[in-house]
This record gives C-alpha cells, structure tokens and sequence, in this order.
C-alpha cells in the first residue's frame, strides 16, 4: 500500500472523496484515508453511465471484507464514465487511490459547486 | 440456544468453560441456577484469563519452539510453560485450520504475545477471524445462533446426545424426528457482491453472516431457508440492500485446507 497522500491538484469532500476537476468534467475517487480506513477493496459495483449524482449523496458502494461504505459525490452531474477495471481489480483502489483507482468521471451540472469543497492541506487537517 | 462454547476437562471434576465475552453474565447465571442443588461449585474465572489463538499450519511449530514439552492433539489439552510463562495450552481454534489456544494469566499475555509474533506469527484481527471461521463453515453466536434458534436447525444435530437428557434434550430429540421448518445452509454467491447479516433471503429466510472469502474470492455467507430448499445446488435469491443477488446452496465447509 502506498505511504499517506493529499495531492494538491485534487479538491476534497469531507466525506473522503476528491475530484479532480478539468473544465467542465471531474473525475472521482476516495482519498488514502478512505481505502485505509476500509482495508483491502474486493468489491466496486461500478454505477452506470448517464447515471445522475448529487454532491453529498451516495452514488455507489465500496466493499471490504470488514465493511460496507457509501461513496458520497463531492460534485453534482452525469456520470460519463466508469472504472470498469475495479470489477476486477477492485484492490486498485488501496494501491493506486488518485490514479488508476478513481471510481467515475462526471460532467459537471454546477461547477461552481467545487468553490464548496476543501483543498488538500484543509483536508488534511480535518484528519488530525 | 444460550450460547456456543467450548469447555476443556481440566480433572476428573474440574472443568473450564470459554463463553462468549458478550454471554458471559449471562451463561454465569444460568449455570449457577442450574447448580442449585447439586455438589457442584460455579466460579467466574473469567478475569483470570487472557486467550490468544495461534492458528494456520505452522502454529504448532512456532508455539513448540515456545514450550516446555509437546502440545496437546486435536481437541485436547494440557499445561505447559510457554515462552516461560505458565499456560493452559488447547487444541482448538475457530479457523478451520490446525493450531493451538493458550490461556495465560492477563498480566503475562504481552509476553507470550511478543514472543509468538516474535517465533513468526503475523498477528490478525476480527476481520481476518470472521473470514476464516466462514469459510470452515463455524458459526457465529450473535449471527447464525441465538436464543430462538436451536441447534437441530443449526445443524448442531453433531452435538447433541439426547441420551444424556441434557436440558432441551426433549426439543432437541423432537426437531431431530420431525424436522424444523428452517435450516441453516452455506451459500456462494453466484457472480459479484457481498450479502451481509440480516439481508433477506426472497420466498423466506435470512442471511446470519456474509462476507467475502479471500480463498474462494466469492461472497459467502450462511442463511436460514425453509427446509423444503435447503438441499445443497438449490438457487436462492439475496436482497442486498435493494439489489437481487443469486447464490447457490453449497456443502460445508465451503472451503477445506490443502493437504
């Protein structure tokens, strides 16, 4: 498992999630608190394209072995794509959170929602 | 059912029972009511222990290198000094894999921790225990045993010598000759997802305990289903939080060590 990571590029949601936003789209994930916190991933239903989310609702489930856990949208939109690798490979979420573990990609409904979320050091801050 | 223990024969007339944490006022109760009367006494020894489970194939030999002299066989005990510190050591275990149960006195169980982990032992928690114990198909008091249920349903029949009229014995022999509406069954989920405790079983039923087997890499779990389907390759229907899962009735256990 890679050490603890907050990158600076990634804005975050209380509920430990990050987008990465970029124009008009973001890609979702759970930070390395999240994925510590569950233990090893073996199970991401993947949501299904076209699929509305909300900012601080569910859009989907991530499962270990010792839990099950919401994933809360840190952003609103359509989801446009999905990380059909995690079916799987769903342990890519542990080894690789930001990159090849992010969950979906959404086009944005109100990106000024992203004024609302945290950067990495008020994130980070909030785990201390 | 009260609980689901183990007691170990310490002498002829001594002998040591392991309850539940979360039943042990409980079961001290009620085997001091059933003393009443009898030659017989019932102390809580339960602040006189502290147990660590050795468990997986090479536990006995991490512990032997530990101890004063052999370890007990498989369902058997015996005192030795482990790591020099005087323990009860126990061939049981809740893993479905060999090894050993040593009960130590609380204030040297740090010691004997240390000095397993030391000889090679990879300490694991709850979670670890939980999958483990599924796949050998244990079940779990809480989940899978509780105090309406009875063991014929269980599939505790293994148990329980009606011979000795032990109380329920009565119960017991009468679901043993004319069957219980429910029983217990192992299943594997069919394709992805996870059921999980409490998750209704479609046409009638419930799931007592699920979680994924690293071994199997499937979702397993144990249900109580009506005895009419309760054959092993029978399809049953999981409500996963809202999503349909298939899982198919399968044999215990659902997973058996390499040998």
């Amino acid at each position: 498992m890679p050490d603890p990571s907050y990158p600076d590029d990634l804005l975050y949601h209380a509920e430990h999630d990050w987008a990465r936003v970029e124009g008009e789209q973001a890609t979702l994930g759970i930070t390395w608190y999240a994925q510590d916190q569950l233990g090893e991933v073996v199970f991401f239903e993947t949501p299904e394209v076209g699929r509305q989310v909300r900012k601080d609702e569910p859009y989907a489930e991530v499962e270990s072995v010792k839990a099950v856990s919401d994933v809360i949208s840190p952003l609103s939109g359509v989801v446009v794509a999905v990380n059909d690798s995690l079916k799987d490979q769903p342990e890519t979420i542990n080894e690789d959170p930001y990159g090849e573990g992010w969950l979906v990609k959404i086009k944005l409904s109100d990106p000024s929602e992203g004024d609302a979320l945290m950067k990495a050091d008020a994130y980070e801050a909030t785990l201390q | 059912m009260l609980d689901d223990l183990f007691t170990y024969r310490l002498a002829d007339c001594e002998f040591l029972t392991v309850t539940n944490a979360a039943n042990h006022e409980k079961d001290l109760a009620w085997m001091q009511t059933q003393a009443e009367g009898f030659d017989v006494d019932v102390v809580d020894r339960a602040a006189d222990f502290a147990m660590l489970a050795v468990q997986g194939p090479e536990a006995r030999d991490v512990v032997t290198r530990l101890a004063d002299g052999s370890l007990p066989s498989r369902f058997h005990c015996c005192e030795r000094d482990v790591a020099g510190v005087p323990a009860l050591v126990c061939g049981t275990g809740y893993t479905g894999e060999d090894g050993v149960e040593l009960l130590v006195a609380p204030v040297a169980a740090a010691v004997v921790w240390d000095a397993v982990v030391k000889a090679g032992a990879t300490p694991a928690g709850l979670g670890a225990r939980d999958t483990l114990r599924l796949e050998a198909c244990f079940h779990l008091y809480g989940n899978d045993l509780v105090e309406d249920r009875g063991p014929i349903e269980a599939g505790l029949g293994w148990c329980c010598k009606e011979q000795t009229a032990f109380i329920g014995s009565e119960r017991v022999a009468q679901d043993r000759a004319q069957g219980t509406a429910e029983k217990l069954v192992p299943f594997v989920i069919d394709g992805p997802g996870i059921a999980r405790h409490g998750n209704p079983v479609l046409g009638g039923g419930v799931v007592t305990s699920g979680t994924f087997s690293p071994c199997l890499e499937q979702g397993i779990g144990m249900a109580y289903v009506s005895a009419e389907r309760a054959q092993v390759g029978t399809r049953i229907e999981l409500d996963v939080r809202g999503t349909i899962r298939l899982a198919t009735i399968a044999q215990k256990p659902l997973y058996r060590k390499e040998r």
